[in-house]
């Protein structure tokens, strides 16, 4: 067994009954030592008080001559008759009139036959029979006599004891009510905990609902907030997976009932000629699927990116080589002249996939969108503390109003969205890989007529310091 | 008969207006929301195929629009979608019926037939009037039992003069049905057609109401 259990409850109820414990136990030890020494000085007070009493008392007699100074044992007899002990006490109680002339003159019953002390005056203390006696003693004025009362030790510890026992008994019983009283108030006080784990193990998987924070203590209000905190961003997270499954099968139903329409078509006909275009149509369907399908793996993996990808300097005007030698085929097709203008020696620190990704669907758009003969432009330019990468294209443009909406998954515009074809993911893609970089995206007109995109990349977060200096002049 | 066919999607189209053409329906295609919804005003169709998510106007509008004008032409949407709520939507706005892409062509032409026959009020497939009887599924007409061939045209000019027995049937009416946008229409075409059916059938059963159309008497 743990030293410290894990649940609050019995944490709180040992820790509280065991301090409890310590603090009484204390408690109770000092005031029994206080009670013991109170108990001596009061019996004290009573063996002189009583040997005043009996001095008084012999005294008075010795005036009414009752009692001779020569202590007659007989006469006196009488006059100190001891009646039977009567107090349990009284035994461990004793007195003695001691002459000095004829020894012990008179005692009582459970007084022995010696003297109990020898002073003359004052407290002392005797062992009679392995007895610690307390004894108080009073010499007359002449001094022919002293008086002893005496008294047994046992009588003080055993009245000390008993009122300690006491305490300890009230205690004992009080211990097991006190641990119920605490065990029920931390139930009560706890029950929101309780409540709480209830209200989470009664959900469902999918219930991502914030918790109610009714009747719910301060202190735990912070671990609640957290918490809805927490479920909102799931509910946000598992609202884009659902939004982005529903629309990827949205997106692929229409081409595969064309993909199917087509192929059914071609086989119920029986002119060649309506075959052959029906077959050509369904493998244009199928080329339409199949890049559909990578922009979806393409944007489902740049999704699911953590923020903290492996980035690397990356020499951009490198880069922008690369791509667009890649895509000259494409362009030269349709005999659309792209211009180059970067700075050279320029690193930006960025993921090198996702960074050619990025560049290889903004300008698939623009060689796109780019009527046939058409121009596209890409610069890389410095300004200020920003590197920016604009490609512009001679294509129709983007209405203002749709700049806000281009970048939304599967999103096309009306004006071109028959004319030429897309997955509607591409600026999506862009935008997603935009969000792992420290950088910005904006849209405007070109001069060249159609859509400018420029990336705003910020040289403080983006650009290695020892690069900087290397920076040369416009290629 | 006049089919419109709304759906942007350039290869879906393509091959919806190959497949229906050759089940014999004059097929309009249209791209565009508010180009179908202009059409759907001017022109009267016997069917309607209606893509829910258009450029402009989308299909849910264009079909509140019908129904608010009291056009109360068929409609079959096509829905992408697999929520039951998109459907819910679309019947309750007055669509007729709906298919979930992708589909089967089968499966399409035999909801447009069903929606034709609830159209014309009746739940048995076979038209059968004084021993003729038409199978608009299989495409097949019987004369007293025996099995008359018919070409294309003539099969759907007696189609719709049977759906319509008791009523006259004006010639562009006819021609409607047979000629889609920008085919060409022969000048005499219908007259050529009615000559042949009655050839091959009872030379009674159209009969000619002149200047004004055609009719197939109901005795």
């Amino acid at each position: 067994m743990r030293l410290f259990p894990r649940s609050l409850k019995k944490q709180l109820l040992l820790s509280l009954l065991s301090s409890l414990l310590l603090f009484w136990g204390t408690t109770a030890y000092i005031s029994y030592k206080s009670t013991r020494d109170e108990i001596a000085e009061l019996f004290n007070a009573e063996l002189a008080q009583s040997a005043r009493v009996v001095q008084a008392f012999v005294e008075n007699m010795l005036r009414q001559k009752a009692l001779t100074k020569l202590w007659d044992h007989d006469k006196s007899q009488d006059l100190f008759d001891m009646p039977i002990l009567e107090h349990k006490y009284e035994r461990k109680i004793a007195f003695q009139l001691y002459s000095v002339k004829d020894g012990l003159v008179l005692r009582s019953e459970s007084a022995p036959e010696f003297a109990l002390s020898l002073n003359r005056n004052g407290y002392s203390e005797t062992i009679i029979h392995e007895q610690l006696w307390h004894v108080f003693s009073l010499s007359s004025e002449k001094g022919d006599y002293v008086i002893h009362v005496g008294q047994r030790d046992d009588i003080r510890k055993q009245l000390a004891e008993t009122i300690a026992g006491e305490q300890i008994f009230v205690f004992l019983i009080a211990l097991p009510i006190l641990g119920i009283m605490i065990w029920l108030i931390i139930s009560r006080i706890l029950s929101p905990v309780n409540q709480l784990k209830e209200q989470l193990a009664s959900r469902e998987a999918g219930n991502l609902k914030a918790l109610s924070i009714d009747k719910l203590p301060e202190e735990m209000l912070p671990v609640i907030h957290q918490i809805n905190s927490l479920f909102e961003m799931l509910e946000q997270a598992f609202a884009n997976e659902r939004n982005f499954s529903s629309d990827a099968s949205h997106e692929l139903r229409t081409p595969l009932a064309g993909l199917l329409t087509q192929v059914q078509v071609a086989q119920k006909t029986d002119d060649a000629e309506v075959r052959n275009q029906a077959l050509n149509q369904a493998q244009h369907a199928i080329s339409r699927m199949t890049h559909l399908v990578q922009q979806l793996l393409i944007l489902s993996r740049v999704q699911h990116h953590n923020p903290k990808i492996d980035k690397q300097p990356l020499d951009v005007n490198q880069t922008l080589i690369n791509v667009i030698a890649d895509m000259d085929h494409i362009a030269h097709e349709k005999r659309i002249d792209i211009e180059l203008q970067a700075m050279t020696g320029v690193k930006i620190i960025a993921n090198p996939q996702l960074f050619e990704i990025l560049l290889r669907n903004l300008l698939d758009n623009a060689i796109k969108y780019s009527p046939a003969g058409g121009k596209v432009k890409v610069q890389f330019q410095r300004l200020k503390n920003f590197m920016l990468l604009s490609i512009e294209d001679s294509g129709p443009g983007v209405p203002d109003d749709d700049y806000q909406r281009i970048t939304q998954r599967f999103y096309r515009c009306v004006e071109t969205a028959n004319s030429v074809e897309g997955s509607g993911l591409g600026l999506s893609i862009v935008q997603r890989i935009i969000a792992l970089h420290v950088a910005e995206i904006s849209f405007g007109k070109s001069v060249l007529g159609g859509l400018k995109v420029v990336l705003k990349i910020d040289l403080l977060n983006s650009l290695s310091a020892n690069t900087i200096d290397s920076v040369g002049s416009p290629s | 008969m006049r089919l419109l066919l709304v759906e942007d999607d350039a290869i879906l189209g393509d091959g919806l207006k190959a497949g229906l053409g050759m089940e014999g329906y004059a097929v309009d295609w249209l791209t565009d929301g508010k180009q179908a919804d202009e059409a759907l005003r001017l022109n009267c169709y016997d069917l309607v195929v209606l893509d829910l998510n258009l450029p402009r106007m989308d299909g849910m509008s264009i079909l509140k629009a019908m129904r608010k004008r009291k056009d109360l032409t068929p409609v079959l949407l096509l829905t992408a979608r697999d929520g039951v709520m998109e459907r819910v939507a679309g019947l309750d706005s007055g669509a007729d019926d709906y298919v979930s892409k992708p589909f089967d062509l089968a499966e399409i032409c035999a909801r447009l037939r069903a929606l034709s026959r609830r159209q014309d009020g009746r739940n048995l497939p076979i038209l059968e009037h004084k021993g003729v009887s038409v199978d608009p599924a299989a495409h097949q007409v019987f004369y007293q039992g025996n099995s008359v061939e018919l070409s294309q045209k003539e099969f759907e000019i007696l189609n719709f003069l049977m759906s319509h027995i008791g009523q006259v049937s004006s010639r562009a009416r006819l021609e409607e049905t047979l000629y889609a946008w920008g085919s060409e229409v022969e000048s005499n075409a219908v007259e050529v057609h009615i000559h042949h059916l009655r050839k091959k059938l009872d030379a009674n059963f159209i009969r000619t109401i002149r200047g004004v159309g055609y009719i197939i008497d109901e005795n």
